[in-house]
């Protein structure tokens, strides 16, 4: 059994306790940075560093979802000390920061294998199936849109430790963009839009792939205090797959205006990423969403913020993006 | 040419329909609307005939193969207007100058100095525009009400999805090697039997000029806001006659507006096979104080049987007054001497920004909106 640690708080300490009697090869066992979790029997230190230095033979693994600013300090201590590393989030606040950690996993030979949460919703890989069954043919066009209440926690409001909108929350809605192309973005322009310029709330990253694909990716973080709203659909050659929350409402009648309720997937997102983390751990493979993609994801990221700050396109080159 | 007031009848003359006719009998669900003759140059071919005298002989009016003897002789105060999409401007500003109000099928025109001589033309002459639209559609009033109640704040954003799940001839790459060009207008003269011909015109339109005026009417509608700027990527991605052309049949647009607010547009001809209802027709608006998901082509009724072939929509849209309330706006407008809902200056700012975008879609840079 791939013996696990949560290191830092995120929103799905929940699901992970739910899921925890359910994953197949794994099971949490430590907590750290704050990480609330329901389950008995687990072991509780301070940090990161303090459970390495106590118990590290108690682990085997680490799922990392500290502040974005901390997280390269933490993968490199779990590195260091031999433990496989799961990034919930970016895997840092830059791509060079990114690129560093990946160094340091890989000359631990531990695996480190980037969260990207949203290729194990049940519907994206849904999207994805189609497309690997050969249905959509060549994809032309990705379009989602995510729009959700400002993010809990006071870092993941500040963009120095978070990295802001295109670091902190874009870098999902990017890689899922390139995972389904297959490829990297070769133009990217983006706009973002906010009370304060500095922290915008609202962005729209407009990425141009090889063969004319396109994608057009739009995230708020303004929406009000509730639920989330999100949608992904493809266009392909020949297919077209919609994923859509509007579709997946139930109405509730109790006078008044119907409301609308989404009809929930469970844990099933949760459970199939950290699924994916042990079988990588057990095989010696690298996992689906590698450390790669986390960079490239973090490269188009800053790509796009120098575009909405300039008001230019940028293109990809040898050298990286470059505004045009 | 008579005035007109109050609830008087206005007098119709259908100077061309070439394409559908869904606009001459969108304005006749209104009973101040009476069409009464359809008219056009002599000089036309006769395929252009043919499909007028069709329609004349479907509403039992006569044909005039002379437009401006039809206007004097039929004492007509309104122009329908739907040939080829280059005629449009000529039509419309023939009846402009004629005195007559104009109702005006997509799209404005496939220049924007056209539609430049369009606005001039109708101001000069003081008499009412419309272009056809679907502002009016249920799904929209209801975007717009919600709006106007102050139900999701102030607009930041409007993203629209329009995919016509249509098909075009030949898909992409089926045709021989050496195949020569499809012949733009053949292939659309041909489309008119199943009514998938929706860039009637001699040169090629993408789908970005052909049907960009739905969706950016609607952006413009729900934010009051003009287009200052756009970023496109445009592509030839389902079908071999935009191949051959060199047109877009699938574009995505960033638009960025006055007062800071944003759009988006995907559209696209995506074929009938990728969609169970005519296409996915989505307006998604955020505001300041919530957001608002929209399905354009609600409400509607799904239909299925045994026989059902690909080609069969099995969701069909249900109720609603949409031509009717056009037509209202546009008689509202002659009584009260007021606007139309889209107006000719409205049309023209959209021209141009269809025109930024295909221009942004060539250069891969963002293009000012002229």
């Amino acid at each position: 059994m791939t013996r696990l640690a949560l290191v830092g708080s995120g929103p799905d300490d929940e699901a992970h306790a739910r899921i925890a009697p359910r994953a197949s090869g794994a099971g949490i066992v430590a907590v750290t940075d704050g990480a609330q979790i329901a389950l008995n029997n687990v072991i509780a230190a301070a940090t990161l560093a303090e459970l390495l230095e106590t118990r590290a033979d108690a682990i085997d693994a680490v799922i990392v979802q500290t502040p974005t600013d901390a997280r390269a300090s933490h993968i490199e201590a779990a590195a260091t000390a031999g433990k496989h590393v799961l990034v919930n989030g970016p895997l840092g606040r830059s791509a060079g920061e990114a690129r560093q950690t990946a160094k340091a996993c890989a000359a631990a030979g531990v695996v480190l294998m980037a969260g990207q949460i949203d290729r194990y919703r049940p519907d994206v890989g849904a999207v994805r199936a189609s497309l690997d069954a050969g249905q959509m043919g060549q994809p032309g066009l990705v379009r989602s849109h995510r729009w959700q209440p400002p993010p809990a926690g006071d870092w993941r409001l500040d963009p120095i430790r978070s990295g802001g909108i295109f670091i902190h929350e874009l870098t999902r809605d990017i890689d899922v963009a390139a995972w389904l192309f297959d490829a990297p973005p070769n133009t990217v322009f983006a706009i973002a839009r906010g009370q304060d310029p500095d922290r915008p709330d609202a962005a729209v990253v407009h990425l141009g792939f090889p063969d004319g694909g396109m994608a057009v990716l739009d995230v708020t973080t303004a929406l009000p205090k509730g639920e989330a709203y999100w949608s992904l659909q493809l266009i392909g050659a020949d297919g077209a797959v919609y994923a859509d929350d509007q579709h997946n409402m139930q109405l509730l009648y109790a006078g008044g205006s119907p409301a609308a309720r989404l009809t929930s997937t469970g844990d099933a997102t949760v459970l199939a990423q950290v699924q994916a983390f042990v079988e990588a751990i057990n095989s010696g493979s690298d996992p689906a969403a590698s450390s790669g993609d986390a960079v490239l994801a973090l490269e188009v990221a800053e790509a796009a913020m120098a575009s909405a700050a300039s008001g230019r396109a940028a293109t990809r080159t040898e050298d990286g993006y470059v505004l045009v | 040419m008579s005035s007109s007031s109050g609830d008087s009848v206005f007098r119709v003359a259908v100077l061309s329909v070439v394409k559908h006719d869904y606009v001459p009998l969108g304005m006749v669900t209104h009973p101040r609307f009476d069409l009464v003759v359809v008219a056009d140059d002599a000089a036309q071919p006769e395929w252009v005939h043919e499909r007028n005298q069709k329609l004349a002989d479907d509403l039992n009016i006569p044909y005039v193969r002379d437009v401006e003897a039809a206007i004097r002789d039929y004492d007509v105060q309104v122009a329908c207007v739907s040939p080829e999409a280059e005629r449009h401007a000529d039509l419309s500003v023939r009846a402009a100058n004629a005195g007559l109000h104009v109702v005006q099928d997509k799209p404005m025109s496939t220049l924007v100095s056209e539609c430049d001589r369009i606005v001039e033309a109708v101001e000069r002459n003081g008499v009412k525009f419309l272009m056809w639209n679907r502002d009016m559609l249920p799904a929209m009033l209801l975007a717009r009400q919600e709006l106007q109640r102050g139900a999701i704040g102030d607009v930041r954003a409007v993203h629209v999805d329009f995919y016509f799940a249509k098909d075009a001839g030949p898909r992409r790459g089926e045709q021989p090697t050496g195949a020569p060009k499809i012949d733009w207008l053949e292939a659309l003269k041909a489309a008119h039997v199943d009514g998938s011909d929706g860039g009637v015109g001699h040169a090629p339109m993408g789908e970005l000029q052909i049907e960009g005026i739905y969706p950016l009417s609607h952006v413009g509608l729900l934010t009051g806001a003009r287009v200052e700027r756009v970023f496109a990527r445009t592509a030839s991605h389902f079908h071999q006659r935009n191949v051959d052309h060199g047109i877009d049949d699938l574009a995505s647009v960033t638009l960025e507006m006055d007062n800071g607010i944003v759009g988006t547009l995907c559209i696209g001809r995506i074929g009938r096979a990728k969609h169970d209802n005519d296409g996915e027709i989505k307006v998604r608006i955020l505001g300041t104080a919530g957001a608002m998901v929209i399905d354009e082509p609600r409400p509607a009724v799904r239909v299925f049987y045994r026989g059902r072939t690909a080609g069969d929509s099995p969701a069909a849209r249900v109720g609603g007054d949409a031509d009717w309330l056009l037509m209202e706006d546009f008689a509202h407008a002659i009584d009260t001497d007021g606007d139309t809902i889209l107006n000719a200056r409205v049309g023209r700012d959209i021209a141009a920004t269809v025109q930024a975008a295909i221009d942004s879609g060539r250069t891969g840079r963002p293009v000012e909106v002229s």
